[in-house]
């Protein structure tokens, strides 16, 4: 142990222009998603097309197009690749708080029972008419979201006294049981046979009904919580010790721990209610982003939320091609590519 | 900084843990705590750093009570080595280092090169510089031991709070930790298993079930026969015949008493 003394060296401040590559690069990589989504599909459309639908409807230049594909690329291509894109930021970045502040590699909002929750009070607003119209699906699923993880963390807290990290998985694989039964429930007491089949379907994930009124919705939401979460990212690093020893090095652990619960809750409630439940993306798009750029969350909350998007758009894409003539649920997809991946955590968790 | 204590009690299910200690620990003094497992150390460093709340009582940090002090303020002041904090994630140890600016940083007041000098200057201090790019799961538990260590250093804390800090080290660390330590300005609380190494305290605190039965210094505290009240040991005195400083040493209680314990249960 030798105790040179050293002054401190002044260091002059100069702009570091290589800083914005990779947030440039992520940005570009989700433009370049959408622009497949325009283009890939039961028609073929191409870029030219897809650009100058764009310019006639933002500037109204004016090029002569054929009608019926601006119509296909702007009334339901381009919402549905943008909610897309919104929703795979936010369930990644859901995943990153949950899995930092849960210190569980394994926690997102699936598993630990919010997008379920979130369903149940989705469908006890639309289907069973719980609040007389006063309540939007919205603020259902919403409210659904933060019961299932209050039940869930008071199931957890209960099973282990400090609320262990094993123990919130299997809590959280509960409570997704229990409101999955109940969503179950109240589809089979309240919706007619038609209604059962829609709902079921927008369950597992369904962009077919997005149009530009959800992008309203989504696009915003997505931005502002990822904006929240990334404002906490110095706060989310402290947690990696625990939260004792975020506490110590001066994170008001309360205050951060409801603040971006509450606002994983929002996230995936206001998804769920647009989309349905898509599994496995708050789970699996973390860790790779863990890959990439390591585990500070500086880099890795904007690093998850653009690989999430992206990977978004695209599983969308091939839930529309992949059987010719149907649309398959995107969280079909997602589960397919899901859970390989999930099982390769598992089995790297054991290392 | 002078961190005191008044009546502290914390008990689990009516059982007590830490039962009415006060304390009064002065500027930059070393205090030294010692007592047997369990008789309520850690609980009571807990309390200390404002990460557990006494059901009774205050700790106060120059005359303000923890509770009136928001917990950046508090970890501007005070630095804390817990006994054990562990995690799966890959982190390397400059990053854990550097969680100690946390205090420090806001969204108006980034990271600088001040912050990388106080990171590198804590990582030299506990010998870590050269393995600043490791990843934690790498390390030895001596090792990850020392980046807490520097961790708390990062804090620039006026009050230091360490937890068994020697615990996992070699006896080269053990020795350089603790002199460090007594070389800082700081004034300092740690919790000590090796009684030899209590001497260097300023003064030394004695738990026992979770009352704070003695407090003194070294030579008022460290006497055989009072050890082996606390500690049920029997312990001789040693004089090291290279500084003439006395040295305590240890053997098991003597036949007769195992015998007489034995009866008992
Ligand atoms: N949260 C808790 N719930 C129940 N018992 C506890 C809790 N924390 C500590 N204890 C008990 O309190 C006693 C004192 O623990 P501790 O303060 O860690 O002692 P020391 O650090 O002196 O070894 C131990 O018997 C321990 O089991
Ligand atoms: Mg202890």
């Amino acid at each position: 142990m030798t105790t040179t003394v050293e002054t401190e060296p002044v260091i002059q401040k100069t702009f570091d222009w290589s800083r914005l590559y990779w947030p440039l690069a992520g940005i570009v990589a989700i433009f370049a998603a959408i622009l497949a989504g325009l283009m890939i599909g039961e028609t073929q459309i191409s870029a030219i097309t897809a650009f100058k639908t764009i310019a006639n409807k933002m500037w109204s230049a004016g090029y002569d197009i054929d009608l019926i594909d601006q119509g296909i690329l702007w009334e339901y291509r381009l919402p549905r690749a943008i909610v897309a894109a919104s929703c795979g930021a936010a369930l990644a970045v859901s995943g990153v708080v949950l899995q930092a502040l849960l210190r569980n590699a394994l926690a997102d909002p699936y598993i630990l029972g919010l997008s379920a929750g979130a369903s149940t009070g989705a469908v006890l607003v639309s289907i069973a008419g719980f609040g007389a119209g006063a309540i939007s699906m919205s603020t259902g699923a919403f409210g659904g979201a933060i019961i299932a993880f209050i039940i869930v963390a008071g199931l957890a807290k209960l099973a282990s006294g400090r609320g262990g990290a094993a123990q919130f998985v299997l809590a959280g694989i509960a409570g997704s049981q229990l409101f999955n039964a109940l969503t179950s429930f109240i589809i089979a007491k309240s919706a007619s046979a038609d209604q059962a089949r829609g709902i079921m379907f927008w369950l597992l994930g369904n962009l077919s009904g997005v149009r530009w009124f959800d992008v309203v919705t989504a696009a915003p939401v997505a931005l502002l919580g990822v904006f929240i979460v990334f404002l906490h990212a110095r706060s989310l690093d402290a947690f990696t010790f625990g939260t004792d020893a975020a506490a110590s090095v001066g994170v008001a652990i309360r205050r951060v721990q409801i603040t971006l619960i509450s606002i994983t809750a929002l996230l995936t409630a206001i998804m769920v209610s647009i989309v349905g439940s898509i599994g496995f993306v708050g789970l699996v798009i973390p860790h790779a982003a863990r890959y990439l750029v390591g585990v500070r969350h500086k880099a890795l909350i904007p690093t998850a939320a653009i690989i999430g998007a992206v990977f978004l758009v695209l599983a969308d894409i091939v839930a529309r091609v992949i059987i010719p003539g149907q649309v398959l649920p995107i969280g079909v997809v997602t589960a397919l590519v899901g859970a390989p991946a999930f099982a390769i955590i598992l089995i790297k968790g054991q290392r | 900084m002078k961190l005191e204590a008044q009546n502290l009690t914390w008990s689990a299910r009516q059982l007590p843990i830490v039962s009415d200690v006060s304390v009064s620990i002065k500027s930059g003094e070393m205090f030294g705590l010692i007592g047997p497992n369990g008789s309520g150390k850690s609980t009571l460093m807990r309390m200390l750093a404002g990460l557990s709340k006494p059901q009774k009582g205050v700790v106060e940090l120059d005359g303000i009570s923890l509770k009136q002090t928001s917990r950046r303020q508090i970890a501007q002041k005070l630095a804390f080595v817990e006994q054990q904090a562990e995690t799966q994630d890959l982190i390397k140890v400059r990053d854990a280092v550097e969680l100690g600016r946390t205090c420090w940083l806001s969204a108006i007041s980034p990271w600088s090169a001040h912050d990388t000098y106080i990171v590198d200057t804590a990582l030299r201090s506990v010998d870590m510089y050269h393995m600043a790019n490791r990843s934690w799961h790498t390390l030895s538990g001596g090792e990850r031991q020392r980046v807490h260590i520097a961790r708390a250093l990062a804090q620039e804390p006026s009050v230091l709070l360490l937890d068994e800090p020697t615990n996992h080290l070699d006896i080269s660390y053990q020795v350089s930790i603790l002199d460090l330590v007594t070389q800082l300005d700081t004034t300092t609380v740690v919790a000590l298993h090796d009684l030899n190494q209590a001497f260097k305290c300023d003064r030394i605190g004695v738990m026992q079930a979770g009352k704070m039965i003695a407090i003194g210094t070294p030579e008022e505290i460290l006497k055989p026969k009072f050890l082996e009240e606390v500690f049920g040991v029997c312990v001789h005195t040693l004089i090291d015949p290279n500084n003439g400083k006395t040295v305590l040493s240890f053997h098991s209680v003597s036949s007769g008493r195992e015998h007489n314990m034995r009866q008992v249960i």
